[in-house]
């Protein structure tokens, strides 16, 4: 089936058998398998040449094989294989070392390779039956598939045509909204342009000197805390991942008394099945007794050891760090005139943006605390603090809209673009109508579920656990871009990783289909998956059906290319 | 916190380092019963080196022949000690019938008031008749004369062995035309610990008063059983331990109930320079010394059969089987000792101007081992083949390439790798299951989620001639569900705790437990396990790999059973452990073969191994590192293993762990080639690596080593064959080739296939682009791809061969003639009726000659005398090169068994006669000329020889011809 000879081929052959008839040759080369005028053969490769006696004599002379095409003494050289015509079906050839091994192999469906043997009777009949119903049933299943991708086709239009709208709109929008911005910001500017001297002169004060000092220990001690934090999250991470994903390959002592000082740490010690004077076997069956034992208890024990008691808590610090020192200098002061007091609120002038949304939420209770205190008094909050807070929350608002706008506008083109131009979705935008259609399927004890462009997952039938086995990566890196073989494969990358091994991860293999479903889950490498899937996107229109609408989108790509 | 982080971090870092975990295993300093016996020879060499004096207490006394031997060959002496004067050994001395004149040495205490017994059931297993003929007296001379004892035997009239007994102090000298060859207790290092109760010394009893009662009043017993009257002073020679009744390492305890039983043997070699054998080590071939200035290793070598995990490329330390054999080898002479011990044992080696000395000590048992005499290793090749057996002809197909992988996980993708193999027009015989195929790891019990018709399966792979071989490991899965494990229960043929109840540990099934195969009520139960009836998911396409056979025991120490386990007979664990894995092997095999009618040849793979595993099929020698020093390293290893029998090796093939690169693993593709066992196999963690997953040229590369492998079948089925008959090893190390050749003494880097003529050398460097290849014979060598010839010569020299990946060196010596089968076809079965080349390397005298074994590679029938075993010789009739080319039966063969007439048609379809220096005039066959090819020799620096290739003469393999070459 390797092999379709064309018909002009086929003529040369014919013309050659006629003459000649040796056994195995391919009608392709026929014509040079007729004795010289010397009565000789050329090798095909031009490297000798032979008595004509020497071709299918049993006996390698040839370099490349060629002058036993009916025999298998030239096995394992270029150019010895058999020609088997299968008549009634599509000619095919094997290898040399096929000729007369016994083995009736499918290429040969006459059989003629086991000339010697005997052993194979012509089959063609029969199997070309089968081939062409296999072919008519995928044809069926083609043209259907095709009829639901066009579905999809027209879905990524009405998406293009929607988007294209969107965009236009949101377009608009922005020139106002620059302008509003604007707007926003001188009214801000001279809301500020007030007197921001008198804090710095209390700044001075030795007092104050001898707090930031202190708030500047405070703060290195947290960090200090908090990367310690982050050491032992990661190791207590490393070792609950050992102890989950911990794979008994070989007795590494090591490992097992990790995994189980770990379990004893974190009070997971179970009890084995029967008594044992080790301990070494506990983690092998751990996932099973761990589901019967206590996992909320061990939790807790983990969140301790994470978390001890005592230790103070990390609103206390941020709220020592958070202090508004200045606002305190202003507060200590508290029977100066009430400028001081709308000092405290226009601090907020001076808290860096990142930093805002923390000190919105605080400033209540801080004020409160403040009020209760009689630090300054309610009464005077509303006084002029809200001026400038409301100028900056204006400017702050129109700045944000203008944002997302523009944001918004972004992701429209970027998906405009993958419906189009960069192929993303196919040539005709088909495989947007998958984006986040997600499909599973059972394998063993497991359900492995793909959501197309978005991630891979292994969920456990046992129990509620779940490995990412990746996300999307991108599409088939062999093929050219906007080609069949290009949408054939979808790459996953990055999941979780497999103790002691890679990142999960998982390459899609995808066929035409009428529905989207995985048909096998395999794991031809540890932790590296492979689904193969049917997708109807993948229909694409046969040869002499409708033709795909290239030019249409072709024309929709180059207008998103003028807008840009 | 910290302390918590200091404690698990470096664990957690550790996992990570792929080395053998030192800790895990023993030194001897370690272990009681080695430091006890073995500080002996430190005691001995103390006293040497300060010139005071140190004989050997023991001694015997008159001889009188073996009771129940009479007119035979034995003799037994009543042997003392002065240590202990109340205590009675014997020491029997056998000569046996067979084997040129094997002697047979053993003692055991005689007459003890202990409840206790020596184990002395080794000979059991290890040797084909634990009682050999012996020969008859008539047929030595004994003569005794004042303390001095002296037998002269030996193969025919002339006697020329001798063994002198010198009967105090003890000592025992096997000589032959009167040099010294063996020296048993030369350095008076014998030792055999009687069994005592336990006692406590003056020094001790303070101490044992406080601590519990039961042992106060053993203290007491104790006290009153030891005469008063005699204090002999015991410390110049046996050291007190205060571990002899209980031995505590790491978290195990060791409760010893029979206290000390350990013994301690040395033997000489004045006239050996080299010592070779004591298997399994990942050390070189000509055991370096672990003792003395010039000591290559720290620690003797350890024969205690473990699952070590990424074992280091060179070291003594135990690996997986143990054959207790040393060969001690010098230029004119070679011996053999064969110790018949299945415990624990440490052997030093010293080298010095006087020979070689060995020290062993073991845990327990008798006293027994053979002395083999020689006098060249092909000789004690055949004596130790007359002890333990030959090994079996194995199955066709388990000498051509197996593929093997941790794990092929489905149904689905066992056919598929055999389709991708064809596909990639790369042989592929056998296709491998590891422990995944089982549900829970719960062997037999194929996991129906993955394997839904593994019938089907092996039916389809049959189908193409190929075969499956699936694990079967002794761990078993404890649950009531599981019916290996309850039968073995209620048949209570269990490994037992040291308190009788049955054991349990921890392997890949978790919870398991082990049967005794030491128990035969144990064998017609596992044979029928492996019934078609039983297995009914089975086929004869379906043989067994047994893995984990040391046993390996994950939560036992040093990853094996406690040796208080209990075993049939009440034995100890520790008195069989190293022969422990060749139980299951053996009845695996078993199984094996009578599962089908008629029977078939079995073919099972272990990974651990005795001194007599070869009767039961492969070895492999375990979980090696995919690094440039494991590949190296590995020759070494089968061809120690080899010289004891364990001949049908090979390693895996790429390395278990890790992830070789293409270079790396086309060299090991290279070598496995020339393996007798060609399997790849890779752990679970590795990228796959199947050959037809590379790019070109790897992928040529890998298909060219696939490829010899098959071509060559026909050689390596000659050298299985000698093994099968005489007990020859299927690859020869040098030494025991050319064994007058003291430049080839040490080599372990290249060897010969059998008596084929054929030299390979693996290259084992990265980047190497040439490798020094030692020629031994005053012969030409030829490169067997024809592209060069190296010129006789009277006196062995290295030369340089250029090897760039897809090249390495493979030479025939001249005067062999090797037959080939040049079609590969897609699996080894499918070539049995195919043409044969003969490749005939004419020697130096212009002659050669070879031999050809073929038999249907399946069946018992061989047995039968259903084979063909032809011999070809070419011989100069004349000048110019003028000769002729014959075939003649090898041994008398029925000429028309059927196995004959099956293949009566099979051809002969090239003849190719290298250095051939002149063009024939013609060749011919019964008076008719045939076709021929001369190719002129070029001399010069570079040399090729002269080539004649005969085409078709029309001959048939399998009988008598003559193939005239006229000058």
């Amino acid at each position: 089936m390797k092999l379709v000879p064309t018909l002009f081929s086929l003529l040369a052959v014919l013309g050659a058998a006629s003459a000649g008839d040796v056994r195995g040759v391919d009608p392709a080369v026929a014509a040079r398998y007729v004795p010289s005028a010397e009565g000789t053969f050329a090798c095909l490769d031009g490297s000798s040449v032979i008595p004509f006696s020497a071709v299918n004599d049993d006996y390698c002379d040839c370099a490349d094989g060629s002058d036993e095409p009916g025999t298998s003494a030239c096995e394992g050289r270029s150019a010895a294989y058999f020609f088997c015509w299968n008549r009634g079906h599509i000619p095919g050839k094997v290898l040399a070392s096929r000729v007369n091994d016994g083995i009736c192999d499918p290429e040969c469906c006459d059989g003629s390779d086991e000339w010697a043997s005997g052993a194979c009777p012509d089959r063609c009949a029969e199997i070309s039956k089968v081939h062409r119903e296999k072919v008519d049933a995928e044809q069926k299943t083609r043209r259907t598939g095709a009829k639901i991708r066009s579905t999809y086709v027209s879905f990524a239009q009405k998406e293009k045509t929607r988007l294209e709208e969107e965009l236009a709109a949101k377009r608009a929008e922005v020139a106002d909204k620059e302008l509003e911005v604007e707007e926003a910001k001188a009214a801000l500017d001279r809301a500020e342009s007030q007197s921001r001297d008198a804090i710095e002169r209390k700044k001075q004060s030795p007092l104050y000197q001898s707090v930031e000092k202190h708030r500047d220990v405070v703060k290195r001690l947290k960090t200090d805390v908090e990367l310690l934090k982050d050491d032992l999250k990661t190791v207590l991470d490393l070792l609950e991942e050992l102890s989950k994903g911990y794979n008994p390959n070989g007795q590494d002592m090591a490992v097992k008394h990790a995994v189980i000082n770990y379990k004893e740490l974190i009070g997971r010690v179970e009890v084995p099945e029967t008594p044992k004077e080790g301990v070494e076997g506990e983690e092998a069956n751990a996932e099973a007794q761990v589901e019967g034992g206590e996992p909320e208890a061990a939790a807790a024990k983990l969140n301790h050891i994470r978390n001890p008691d005592g230790e103070i808590p990390n609103w206390q610090v941020d709220d020592v760090l958070r202090q508004d020192l200045e606002g305190l200098l202003v507060s200590n002061d508290g029977d100066d005139d009430d400028d001081e007091d709308g000092l405290l609120y226009r601090l907020e002038e001076y808290i860096p943006d990142s930093m805002f949304e923390y000190y919105d939420t605080a400033r209540e209770a801080i004020v409160s605390w403040l009020t209760d205190f009689g630090v300054i008094k309610r009464k005077q909050v509303a006084a002029d603090g809200p001026h400038v807070a409301t100028a900056r929350d204006k400017h702050r608002a129109a700045e944000r809209s203008l944002t997302d706008t523009r944001s918004r506008i972004r992701d429209i083109e970027t998906t405009l673009d993958q419906i189009s131009t960069q192929k993303h979705y196919g040539p005709q935008g088909e495989w947007k109508k998958l984006d986040g259609t997600c499909i599973d399927t059972v394998a063993g004890d497991y359900t492995y579920e793909l959501c197309f462009f978005g991630g891979a997952r292994q969920k456990s039938n046992k129990d509620s656990s779940s490995n990412s086995l990746g996300s999307f990566a991108g599409w088939n890196t062999e093929g050219e871009r906007g080609s069949y073989g290009y949408y054939t494969k979808q790459r996953y990358r990055n999941g979780a990783k497999c103790w002691n091994g890679p990142e999960r991860a998982v390459n899609v293999e995808l066929s035409c289909g009428t529905t989207n479903a995985i048909l096998s889950v395999t794991e031809p490498e540890k932790c590296e998956y492979k689904f193969k899937v049917t997708t109807p996107a993948l229909c694409w229109p046969l040869e002499g059906d409708k033709p795909a609408p290239k030019a249409q989108a072709a024309q929709a790509q180059d207008a998103v290319k003028d807008e840009l | 916190m910290r302390l918590l982080l200091a404690a698990i971090l470096p664990l957690l870092l550790a996992v990570d380092v792929a080395a053998v975990k030192h800790e895990d295993f023993k030194e001897c300093h370690q272990t009681s019963f080695c430091r006890r016996l073995r500080s002996i020879a430190a005691r001995q060499e103390e006293a040497v080196a300060n010139g005071t004096a140190f004989a050997s207490p023991y001694s015997l006394g008159n001889p009188v022949a073996t009771p129940g031997t009479q007119s035979a060959a034995s003799w037994t002496f009543p042997l003392t000690s002065s240590l202990y004067p109340d205590i009675s050994f014997n020491l029997r001395v056998d000569v046996l019938a067979q084997g040129d004149g094997i002697v047979r040495i053993r003692a055991d205490e005689v007459d003890s008031a202990s409840q206790w017994k020596r184990y002395n059931e080794t000979a059991k297993w290890a040797l084909v008749d634990a009682e050999p003929n012996l020969a008859r007296s008539v047929d030595v001379q004994f003569a005794h004369v004042d303390g001095m004892t002296a037998i002269e035997y030996g193969p025919g009239p002339a006697q020329e062995l001798m063994l002198e007994i010198v009967h105090s102090p003890l000592k025992i000298t096997m000589k032959r035309d009167g040099m010294d060859q063996v020296v048993f207790n030369d350095r008076d290092l014998f030792h055999v610990e009687h069994y005592r109760a336990k006692q406590l010394d003056e020094g001790d009893e303070a101490e044992a008063e406080g601590t519990e009662a039961a042992s106060s009043e053993d203290a007491a017993q104790a006290v009153m059983q030891a005469p008063k009257a005699e204090k002999i002073d015991r410390s110049w020679f046996e050291e007190d331990d205060k571990d002899a009744f209980e031995e505590r390492w790491k978290k195990w305890t060791d409760t010893k109930p029979k206290g000390p039983e350990g013994f301690s043997l040395d033997f000489s070699f004045p006239n050996a320079d080299h010592i070779y054998g004591l298997p399994e080590h990942a050390s070189p071939l000509s055991l370096p010394s672990t003792k003395g200035e010039d000591a290559y290793y720290k620690e003797p070598y350890r024969l205690w059969n473990v699952d070590i995990f990424e074992y280091e490329a060179d070291s003594p330390m135990a690996l997986y089987g143990a054959v207790p054999l040393v060969h001690a080898h010098g230029k004119v002479n070679t011996v053999g000792v064969l110790n018949l011990v299945g415990s624990e044992t440490w052997v030093d080696v010293t080298h010095q101007p006087e020979g070689v000395r060995t020290h062993w000590v073991s845990e327990s048992g008798i006293v027994d081992f053979l002395i083999l005499p020689g006098r060249r290793p092909v000789d004690l090749f055949e004596q130790y083949a007359s002890l333990t057996g030959a090994a079996q002809m194995p199955p066709q197909f388990a000498t051509a390439y197996h593929q093997c992988r941790w794990n092929y996980n489905t149904q689905a993708e066992v056919i598929e790798v055999q389709d991708e193999f064809d596909k990639a027009d790369m042989p592929l015989d056998v296709t491998w299951l590891d422990i995944e195929y089982a549900e829970e790891h719960r062997y037999f019990d194929w996991d129906h989620k993955h394997f839904p018709e593994p019938k089907k399966m092996l039916d389809e792979v049959e189908a193409k001639g190929r075969k499956m071989v699936a694990i079967v490991d002794p761990h078993i899965k404890k649950t009531d569900s599981f019916r290996i494990y309850t039968d073995a229960r209620d048949l209570d043929v269990l490994v037992k705790k040291a308190d009788n109840s049955d054991f349990d540990g921890w392997c890949w099934t978790g919870s398991s437990v082990w049967v005794d195969f030491f128990n035969p009520k144990s064998w017609d139960w596992w044979t029928r396990m492996f019934s078609f009836n039983v297995w009914k998911e089975s086929s004869k396409a379906l043989f067994i790999w047994n893995d984990m056979n040391e046993p390996s025991v994950f939560d036992g120490p040093e990853i094996t059973m406690p040796k208080d386990n209990i075993h049939d007979g009440g034995w100890e664990h520790r008195d069989v452990h190293n022969i422990n894995g060749m139980m299951f092997h053996n009845q695996t095999q078993h199984a094996i073969t009578v599962r089908d009618t008629p029977e078939l040849r079995p073919f099972v793979l272990s990974r651990s191994f005795f001194a007599g595993s070869h009767r039961y099929g492969a070895v492999w020698i375990g979980d090696n590192l995919g690094t440039w020093d494991h590949l190296a390293g590995e020759t070494a290893v089968f061809l120690s293993n080899s010289i004891a029998g364990i001949s049908f090796v090979g390693s895996d093939v790429g390395g278990f762990f890790g992830n070789p690169t293409p270079e790396l693993l086309v060299r090991w593709y290279q070598a496995g080639a020339f393996m007798p066992f060609f399997r790849a196999h890779a752990h679970i963690d590795t990228k796959r690596r199947e050959p037809y997953l590379f790019e070109e040229p790897t992928r040529s590369y890998l298909r060219d080593a696939l490829r010899l492998r098959y071509a060559m079948l026909p050689v390596w089925y000659n050298a299985f064959h000698a093994a099968a008959t005489k007990g020859y090893p299927v690859i020869w190390p040098h030494y025991a080739l050319f064994p007058e050749d003291e430049g080839g003494f040490a080599i372990d880097d290249q060897y010969y296939i059998g008596d084929s003529g054929v030299l390979f050398k693996p290259v084992v460097a990265e980047g190497a682009q040439e490798s020094t290849v030692y020629l031994a014979a005053d012969q030409p060598y030829y490169d067997y791809f024809h592209r060069k010839l190296y010129y006789a010569s009277a006196k062995p020299r290295n030369i340089t061969i250029a090897t760039p990946l897809d090249q390495f060196p493979l030479l025939i010596e001249g005067g062999h003639i090797v037959p080939t089968r040049e079609r590969v076809r897609r699996t080894s079965s499918l070539m049995w009726q195919d043409p044969f080349t003969l490749t005939v390397a004419l020697g130096k005298d212009g002659s050669a000659t070879g031999q050809l074994y073929l038999d249907d590679g399946e069946t018992l029938a061989h047995t039968q005398g259903e084979f063909i075993h032809r011999r070809f010789s070419y011989t100069p009739t004349g000048k110019n090169g003028a000769g002729k080319l014959s075939s003649a039966a090898h041994v008398v063969y029925d000429g028309a068994n059927a196995w004959a007439q099956k293949i009566a048609h099979v051809k002969v379809e090239r003849i190719v006669i290298l250095g051939h220096e002149a063009a024939p005039s013609s060749v011919t066959v019964a008076g008719e000329a045939v076709q021929f090819e001369y190719t002129k020799p070029v001399k010069g620096r570079e040399p090729v020889p002269g080539k004649v290739v005969i085409k078709n003469p029309g001959i048939k393999v399998g009988a008598d011809w003559e193939v005239v070459v006229a000058a």
